[in-house]
C-alpha cells in the first residue's frame, strides 16, 4: 500500500488521468441526464396508469437481471463499441430504480390526502403536479441516488467495450498486470463514486426534510 | 368578508336548497344507500348520524360528486348537479374530513391559499384573506401563517382544515365527523367554536356524526340514517320525544334522557316567537289575562317596574280563573339541561328568559319536565 507520490503521478501524467477523469465524468453525467428525465416520464407514466406501469416495470426487472458486462456486451451488436452501448447499457440499468421509486411514490401518497385536492376542485394535473409528485420528490431522490451508483459502475465498465474513460485505464492496468495503475485508477474510481454517491444523499436528505410526509 | 372571486370562483353563490331523490348506490354488491329523498333549505345545519355502514358518509360524497349515484337525482338550487362541471361544483363546496388531509409540504398559509388561487383571487386579496381566516378559527396569522402542518397540534390542525374549507367562501359545507379524532374536551372546545363560526357565516352545512350529543348540540335538523335509507328528520326536539316510542332511536339516542340530555343547551327548548308575549305596559292587563287564559299564548312575560320579571301562566291543576303568576328567573347563555333543572329545583319559578346571542328567549319549566320525562307535548 506504500504508493510513492512520484509513482502515482507518474501513472496519472501516462495515463493523461486528467483527461480521462473528464471524459468519465461526460459519460457519467449523459447517462445520468438520459436516465433521470427518461425514468421521471416513464415512472410519473406508471403512476397513472396502473396497467401499463405495471408491465413497464416488469420488463425494467427482467433487464435488470441480465448481469451487467452480459448487457454491454450484448448491446455491441446494435450499437458497435464505445461510448454508445456505454451510456445505453447505464441508461437501462438505471431506469428501473428511479422509475420504480417515482412510480410508488406517486401511489404511495396518502389517499385523503388526494381526496381533498379533488374536493378542492383541482383538476388530476393539478393534483399530480401540486400534491403527488412533490411529495414523491423524496423517494425519487432515493431512486435516484441508486441511479448514481449504478451509472458510475456501468461507465467505469464501458472501459472494456472501448469506452475512454476511467475504465479504460483500469483496464489497461489489467491488461499488463500492473498492479500500480490498477490501484490508481480504482481508487481514484472509489472516490469518486463515493463523492457523487454524497452529493446524491445530500439532495436526498434536503427533499425528504422539504417534502417528507411526516403526519 | 368576502374578497373578490375571479373567473374561476363557484357556480352558485347562495344555496336555497339542496334536495336529494330517490339517490342509491350501490358498492359491489351490498347497497351504500337505498332510495334516499331529503331536502335541505338554505342556511340550515342537517346532522347526519348513524352507524357505521348507514351510508352517511356515502351521501356527503356523492354530494360533490367525489363518487357518483347509481340512481336518483341529487339538485343545487334546483339544477341536477350531474349537469355541472364537477371541477366547479367542487369550488362551490367546502369540505371537511376527520382526517383533514392538510398538504404536509405546504405551510398553513399555502394550504389556505390553494382554493382561493384556483378561485383567481389576486395575491393581496389571498394575503388578507388567509389571516381573516386564521382569526375566524381562533389561530394567531403571525404565529401560525408559516407552520407546517406537522407543527401544529390535532386541534390546531382542524382549524386550520375548517379555515381551508371556508376560505373560497362556498355557501354549501360537507363535514365528515371533522371533530371526531380530537379528544372530548378539545372536541366541546371546537364544537362552540363551530356554533359562532355557523351563526356568523349562516352558510347551509350538511355534517356526518355518529356522536348524539354533537347531532343534538349542532343540528338545526337530524337526519338518522340506517342501512343507508332515512329512518328519521326532524328537529333535535322531534328526535328526543318520537325516542321514547321507537326501540332504535331509542338505542340511538343513549336512553336514558337526563343522561343523554344533560350537556345539551336549554336553548333547543325556547318557546317559538308568538306563543309568549312580553309586557311592558301593565295598564292593559286583562286583556293579557284573557290572551293567557283563552290559551291565544302560553304565557305571558311581565317586566315590573323594579326589573323584576313574572310570567303569567295558565294554571294546570286550578279550574278557578285558571292563572297563575310566578317569578322567572334569568340563565346564562349557554347554560345546559341538567344546569336549568338544578336552578329550577331550588326556585319556586316556573319559566326562565335566556339571554342567547341577540334574542331573548323564553324556557318554560314544564317544557323541560316534558322532555326529560319524553312523554308530554313539548
Amino acid at each position: 500500500m506504500n504508493l510513492p507520490v512520484t509513482a502515482i503521478h507518474h501513472v496519472w501524467i501516462l495515463h493523461q488521468m486528467t483527461d480521462q477523469t473528464l471524459v468519465h465524468l461526460t459519460l457519467f453525467f449523459t447517462a445520468l441526464l438520459i436516465v433521470v428525465i427518461l425514468g421521471l416520464s416513464l415512472g410519473i407514466f406508471s403512476g397513472i396508469s396502473h396497467r401499463w406501469g405495471g408491465i413497464l416495470i416488469q420488463s425494467l426487472n427482467i433487464i435488470e437481471m441480465i448481469p451487467d458486462i452480459a448487457l454491454l456486451l450484448l448491446l455491441i451488436p446494435i450499437t458497435g463499441i464505445g461510448a454508445v452501448p456505454t451510456i445505453t447499457a447505464a441508461v437501462l440499468y438505471s431506469l428501473l430504480p428511479i422509475v420504480r421509486n417515482t412510480s410508488i411514490g406517486l401511489l404511495s401518497v396518502r389517499p385523503e390526502l388526494i381526496e381533498n385536492g379533488t374536493a378542492l376542485g383541482m383538476t388530476e394535473r393539478e393534483i399530480l403536479m401540486r400534491i403527488r409528485l412533490p411529495l414523491a420528490l423524496p423517494l425519487i431522490a432515493c431512486g435516484m441516488r441508486t441511479a448514481v451508483v449504478y451509472t458510475m459502475g456501468i461507465v467505469t465498465l464501458g472501459g472494456i467495450i472501448g469506452a475512454r474513460g476511467l475504465g479504460a485505464v483500469l483496464q489497461a492496468g489489467i491488461t499488463r498486470n500492473n498492479m500500480t495503475v490498477i490501484l490508481v485508477a480504482g481508487i481514484w474510481i472509489g472516490i469518486l463514486a463515493v463523492l457523487m454517491d454524497l452529493i446524491a444523499a445530500g439532495g436526498e436528505r434536503i427533499l425528504s426534510l422539504k417534502y417528507g410526509d411526516r403526519s | 368578508m368576502k374578497g373578490s372571486p375571479g373567473k374561476g370562483a363557484g357556480l352558485f353563490h347562495r344555496v336555497e336548497s339542496l334536495d336529494l331523490i330517490r339517490v342509491s348506490k350501490w358498492f359491489l354488491k351490498t347497497n351504500a344507500v337505498r332510495d334516499l329523498s331529503f331536502s335541505v333549505s338554505g342556511g340550515e345545519l342537517i346532522a347526519l348520524i348513524g352507524g357505521s355502514g348507514s351510508g352517511k358518509t356515502t351521501t356527503l360524497r356523492m354530494i360533490n360528486r367525489l363518487i357518483e349515484p347509481d340512481a336518483g337525482q341529487i339538485l343545487i338550487n334546483g339544477v341536477p348537479i350531474s349537469t355541472l362541471d364537477p371541477i366547479y361544483l367542487r369550488r362551490s363546496i367546502g369540505y371537511v374530513i376527520q382526517q383533514i388531509g392538510l398538504f404536509p409540504h405546504m405551510s398553513v398559509q399555502e394550504n389556505i391559499s390553494i382554493p382561493l388561487k384556483l378561485g383567481g383571487y389576486t395575491r393581496v386579496d389571498i394575503q388578507n384573506r388567509i389571516d381573516e381566516l386564521l382569526e375566524l378559527v381562533s389561530l394567531s396569522p403571525v404565529q401560525y401563517r408559516d407552520r407546517r402542518p406537522a407543527e401544529l397540534s390535532g386541534g390546531q390542525q382542524q382549524r386550520v382544515g375548517l379555515a381551508r374549507a371556508l376560505a373560497a367562501d362556498p355557501p354549501l359545507l360537507l363535514m365528515d365527523e371533522p371533530f371526531g379524532a380530537l379528544d372530548p374536551l378539545l372536541r366541546r372546545q371546537l364544537q362552540e367554536e363551530f356554533i359562532r363560526i355557523k351563526r356568523e357565516l349562516r352558510k347551509t352545512i350538511l355534517f356526518v356524526t355518529h356522536d348524539i350529543d354533537e347531532a343534538l348540540l349542532l343540528g338545526d335538523r337530524i337526519a338518522v340514517l340506517q342501512e343507508g335509507t332515512l329512518y328519521f328528520l326532524g328537529n333535535p326536539q322531534d328526535l328526543l320525544i318520537t325516542a321514547q316510542q321507537d326501540p332504535y332511536l331509542s338505542v340511538l339516542t343513549g336512553g336514558d334522557r337526563l343522561c343523554t340530555m344533560r350537556s345539551v343547551p336549554v336553548s333547543m327548548l325556547a318557546v317559538p316567537a308568538g306563543d309568549v308575549i312580553y309586557c311592558t305596559d301593565l295598564s292593559n292587563s286583562i286583556r293579557i289575562r284573557d290572551a293567557v287564559r283563552n290559551k291565544e299564548v302560553r304565557g305571558a312575560v311581565l317586566s315590573l317596574p323594579d326589573e323584576k320579571l313574572r310570567i303569567l301562566l295558565l294554571d294546570q291543576e286550578g279550574n278557578g280563573n285558571g292563572i297563575s303568576e310566578s317569578p322567572v328567573i334569568r340563565f346564562a347563555p349557554g347554560t345546559t339541561v341538567l344546569e336549568a333543572l338544578s336552578r329550577f329545583s331550588r326556585s319556586s319559578a316556573r319559566a326562565a328568559v335566556l339571554t342567547e346571542s341577540d334574542a331573548v328567549q323564553v324556557i318554560l319549566l314544564e317544557d323541560l319536565i316534558g322532555l326529560l320525562s319524553g312523554g308530554g307535548s313539548a
